[in-house]
Formats: structure tokens, sequence, C-alpha cells
């Protein structure tokens, strides 16, 4: 606890007024955020309220309809998909998107083919890489299986293992735990944080508010799109807005005053 | 230790026979067999390399080219325009095949690489379509519609097979090369990644549209290159013997039957198809398409994921066999 706490630390990734409109309707607006180095980061809000869009907007895979994202310094507005991967920013999808008709191990070892900084290295040793961060996540067992051979939370895992491998520095999670049950949710917690002892930056979004408060630095609370809260999560559950729009009276009782 | 050793061998010691045998049954059939089988065999040859070259945007980026036989046809005329116009020599004019049906693939592929799946495959059959209209149009350059003679090959009539024969086997390895070496390269891993899923792929760091149109350069230049081979071998060209969906539509159902996405499935494919198109044209002059037809239906239902499936599922029974075995043993 004699380390900086992540409040001292730069910001890795700011947003400034960022904002996507779908149609007419605003789906994330002038959200303004910090996410400091080392530190994570959750993201609440009800369904709909914008988060996996601001995902897919720092991962640029919409366009930002106003505003500006600084990754590391450096705006990243209108890169690439690719381009903002090997700056060092990986990603899960809520929706798991594996690569089937490869196997667990050729998933992986995308990440590392196509690493950060264009460090990526052969075939070949990404394959041995892959099998490393499989290990890490449990799944060296089924290192050689396909991936409709998976239930959901192998695939949820798979998912985190394709990410890592990519060695990034900046870490999106989107609802990695739903759909797990209790034991699996506390074994994902417990990996999440050792990839944070790492030194990797992260942001989770997470319905499950056992694990979003157990393993978050600083929550920001989306509503509608726009950010109606923010702070440690003993401060978020105790936000009277975020009680009526989100939590819920027991919860946010519960855990406050 | 050992034993794994051993093992590694005789498994090296048997591929490099099967290699052998393979390289002798390739090399013999000129020297032995009546020019009918010759040509039979050159142009299964010639299937094979086409379907290769279809695979690697089928099989691996997973974009149903039909109409990548427009290439082809881009691929003869460069040669024949060539040859006959500018008096070029033949292995220049089809090395300009190649190049030329690269570059055009490579020019459209921004664009029509947009769209997915069935609509790509559209694309494609318009392109083909397209393109045959051009060729015809060009009437002073490609001799329109009337068609036009490409030079004779200067030499005998069995120094001519043979020299087809090794032109269009030289192809083929060429294109199987080509695929080998993309399946074992990051290329070839973006491709399967974003064959599955692009929005996954791109996160990944694969530069989406990047890939897919090196793909389609890839697959065309092969398929123009055999295009040009193809026009020297004919020696009469029209736009309709060239720019013919349905050996378009053709290579992609060999690709598919082989296995979609392997290295040697589709020449598999590629032989049976042909083969069997050979024989049946023989006995059942009128219903040939039918009989055809129905070969190929059959063999969809029953076998999906294409020939080289098979040989996966084998490998994988004998391997628990034998592990099987060693656990028994140990
Ligand atoms: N591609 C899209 N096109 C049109 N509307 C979209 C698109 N993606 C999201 N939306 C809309 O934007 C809003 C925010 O959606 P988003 O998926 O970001 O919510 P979320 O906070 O992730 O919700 P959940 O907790 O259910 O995952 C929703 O109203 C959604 O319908
Ligand atoms: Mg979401």
């Amino acid at each position: 606890m004699a380390e900086q706490r992540p409040a001292e630390r730069p910001p890795l990734l700011v947003g400034r007024g960022v904002t996507r409109y779908f149609g007419g309707v605003a789906a994330v607006q002038d959200v303004d955020f910090e996410v400091r180095a080392g530190e994570v980061l959750g993201l609440i809000g009800p369904n709909g309220a914008g988060k996996t869009t601001l995902m897919n907007l720092i991962s640029g895979l919409l366009p930002l309809s106003r505003g500006d994202l600084i990754f590391n310094g450096r705006s990243i507005k209108g890169l690439s998909p690719w381009d903002i991967a090997r700056l060092g920013i990986a990603r899960t999808f809520q929706i798991v998107k594996p690569f089937t008709g490869m196997t667990l191990r050729e998933n992986v070892a995308m990440g590392a083919m196509f690493a950060r900084d264009g460090k990526g290295v052969s075939a070949r040793e990404a394959l041995e890489v892959a099998g490393e961060v499989l290990e890490m996540v449990g799944l060296g067992h089924r290192m050689n299986a396909y991936t409709d051979e998976l239930n959901i939370a192998m695939r949820k895992r798979l998912e985190l293992a394709r990410a890592l491998a990519l060695n990034p520095r900046l870490l999106l999670l989107d609802e990695v735990m739903a759909g797990l049950n209790l034991r699996e949710v506390e074994r994902l917690m417990e990996l999440v944080r050792s990839i944070n002892a790492r030194g990797v930056t992260i942001i989770v979004i997470e319905h499950v508010m056992k694990a979003i408060m157990g393993i978050s630095d600083r929550i920001v609370v989306l509503h509608y799109g726009k950010k109606i809260a923010e702070g440690t999560p003993q401060q978020v559950a105790q936000d009277e807005r975020v009680i009526t729009a989100y939590l819920g009276r027991r919860f946010g009782q519960g855990k406050g005053a | 230790m050992s034993a794994s050793q051993s093992s590694s061998f005789a498994r090296r010691a048997a591929w490099a026979f099967v290699a052998l045998v393979l390289a002798v049954a390739a090399v013999l059939p000129p020297f032995y067999l009546s020019g009918y089988w010759v040509r039979v065999i050159t142009s299964l040859l010639m299937y094979g390399a086409l379907a290769s070259a279809i695979n690697i945007m089928v099989g691996f980026a997973g974009y149903p080219a039909l109409g990548n036989i427009a290439f082809f046809g881009v691929g003869a005329y460069t040669v024949a325009v060539l040859m006959v116009k500018y008096n070029v020599d033949f292995f220049v004019a089809l090395l300009a095949a190649g190049v030329l049906a690269g570059l055009y693939a490579a020019l459209l592929g921004r664009a029509v690489l947009r769209l997915r799946g069935a609509y790509f495959g559209i694309a494609t059959i318009g392109i083909n379509h397209a393109t045959s209209e051009i060729v015809t149009n060009l009437d002073s350059l490609t001799g329109g519609g009337r068609g036009t003679i490409v030079p004779f090959y200067p030499g005998g009539i069995q120094e001519e097979r043979m020299f087809f024969y090794f032109l269009m086997l030289g192809l083929m390895l060429l294109a199987v090369g080509t695929t080998w070496l993309i399946s074992r390269s990051r290329l070839g891993y973006g491709l399967r990644a974003l064959k599955a899923d692009q929005e996954g792929a791109s996160v990944m760091g694969v530069n989406t549209t990047r890939f897919k149109v090196i793909a389609w350069t890839v697959s065309a230049g092969l398929t123009g290159l055999v295009g040009g081979a193809y026009a020297y071998w004919l020696s009469f060209l029209e736009p309709p013997y060239v720019f013919d969906i349905t050996m378009g539509v053709k290579t992609y159902i060999m690709a598919i039957l082989g296995g979609a996405g392997t290295v040697v499935g589709p020449v598999l494919g590629a032989f049976t198809l042909e083969l069997l198109s050979e024989l049946i044209w023989g006995r059942f002059l009128e219903a040939h398409m039918l009989v055809l037809g129905i070969v190929v239906v059959l063999v969809v239902l029953f076998i999906p994921q294409g020939f080289m499936s098979l040989f996966a599922q084998l490998a994988a029974t004998l391997k628990r066999r034998r592990t099987g075995e060693v656990r028994a043993d140990g």
C-alpha cells in the first residue's frame, strides 16, 4: 500500500466530450473521463446506457460523432481498430466473438502475431506465447480444442486470453462475468486483479455489483449516455442519482450510511 | 524421448516416400499416356490451380468469389493481345497476365470487398460480365466477338503436349505452394480470423481491409496466370470461352468439395470433379450435367466439410487408437 495511489498517477486515457449519435439519438453524450495508469476503472449503468458504445468508440470500431480520445498523450480519434490495437488497447466483447475454425491456441496466437507497436512475432513463435497465456487463464488443458467445444465460461476466458496476448497497456473488459456462476465470477475477479497487478490498466463493464465494487479503484456511472456520477465504489454506491437510476434502494443503502 | 524421435523419423521417411511417389506420378504421364489422357490430365492440373486460387478467397478469407473467373479472362486476353499485337514472348506475356489480373483485383478490391457474403459473390459475377463486355468492345485490340487466334506453340505435337502439361503442373504447384505459405503466415491467420469475425480480427490488430485486398490480389494473380496459359494452349479465344461463369462456379465447387481453407483439398476436389465429369461425359452424353449435379449434391450433403475433413477424422481416430495403446502399455 506504500506504492503510488492510482489517483496520483498520470492519465493513460482521457475522454473529452465523447459523443456518439445513432440516427438522432445520442448513445453516448458529452462524456468526460480519465483512466489513470495502473487503475481499474469500473463502468456501470442500466441496460442501454451506452457502456458498450463507449468501448466501441475507444477501440475504434465506431467513429466519434464529437469529442476526442487521448491515449498516452496522443489523440486516437479517427484511427482504425488495428492501429488502436497496436498502440496497446485490447478488448473483449460482451457477445463473444471466437474465431471459429481455429483452435484455442490459434485464437490466442492472433494476439501475439499482431501485437503492440508492430512488434508482432511470426506465427510459430506466437503459437508458443499463446500456450503460456492459455495456461494463465486456466485453459491450458484445452489448447487444441476448437471454439465450438467450449462452454460459456470458457469462451469468456478465451476472449480474455486473446486480448491479453496482445500485451496491452489498456484492457477493456465488456461483461466478461455475465452468465457465470458465483465460483467462476470469483475466479475471474482474481484473474483480473492479477492482470492489473502486472501493470495493465483496465476498464471493466459489469452488471455483477459484487464484482465491480470488488475490483474497481474508481467507478464511472452512465445513464442515457451521460455520465451521472464518478468516484470510489463507496461514493458511487451512496450517490442518490445512481441509486435512483441504477442500483435501487436496497443495494445503495446496504453499502451506504 | 527416443521412441518419439524414432516415430518422428519414421513419419518423415513416410512423407518423403509419398512425395517421391507423387513426383514420379506427376512427371511420367506425358511420356507414357495417350494424347487424349495427357490432355485430360493437363486440364485436371489447370482446374487444380484454379481451385487453389479461388480457395484463397473462399476458404481463407471467407469471400465467395464466384466471378473470380474474370481474372482468368483478363489473363487469357493479356497473353493473346501481347503475343498477337506486340509479338511479345509467351513467358513475358504470361508474367504480364498474372500481374495485370492481380492489379485489376487490387484496384477493385477496396470498393468491392466492403460487400460481404452473397453480395460480394454477386458483385464478382457482375465484374465478370462487365469485363467480358469491355473485352468484346475493345474490338481493334482483342478481336471482339469474332475472337482472336493466338500464335501456335512452335514445335511438334508431342513436344507441345509436354509443354502444356508441365506448364499447368508448374502453375498448380505454384498455387498450392502459395497457399501453403499463406496458411503458415500471419496473412493466413489474419484471413481465417476475419473470416470468422471481422470486428474481432480488427481489434486484434489485423488490418482487415489490407488483408482482404492482398488475398484477392494473390488469388486473381494466380487465376490470371492460369488464364494466360490457357489462351496459349487453346490458341483460339472468344470472350465467352474465358469469361465463363459456369467455369467459375465449377472451381468454387471444387474448392468446397475438397475442403475450403485447406492446402491440398481444392486440388483433390478439382481432380475428382473434373475426372468424374470427363467419365460421365463419355457415358451419359445427354444427361451429363444432371448426373454431375446429383453427384455434387450428394457429396455436399454427406461430406459438407470436404474431402480433407475425412482425412482429418481418420487421423484423429488413428491417433486416439495409438495413444490408447501407449497408455495400455505403460
Ligand atoms: N450499432 C448501433 N446502431 C444503432 N443503435 C445502437 C447501436 N449500438 C448501440 N445502439 C444503441 O445505443 C444505446 C446504447 O447501447 P449500448 O450497447 O452501448 O448499451 P450498454 O450500456 O452496453 O447496455 P447493456 O448493459 O445492455 O450492454 C442503446 O439504445 C442501443 O440500442
Ligand atoms: Mg453493453
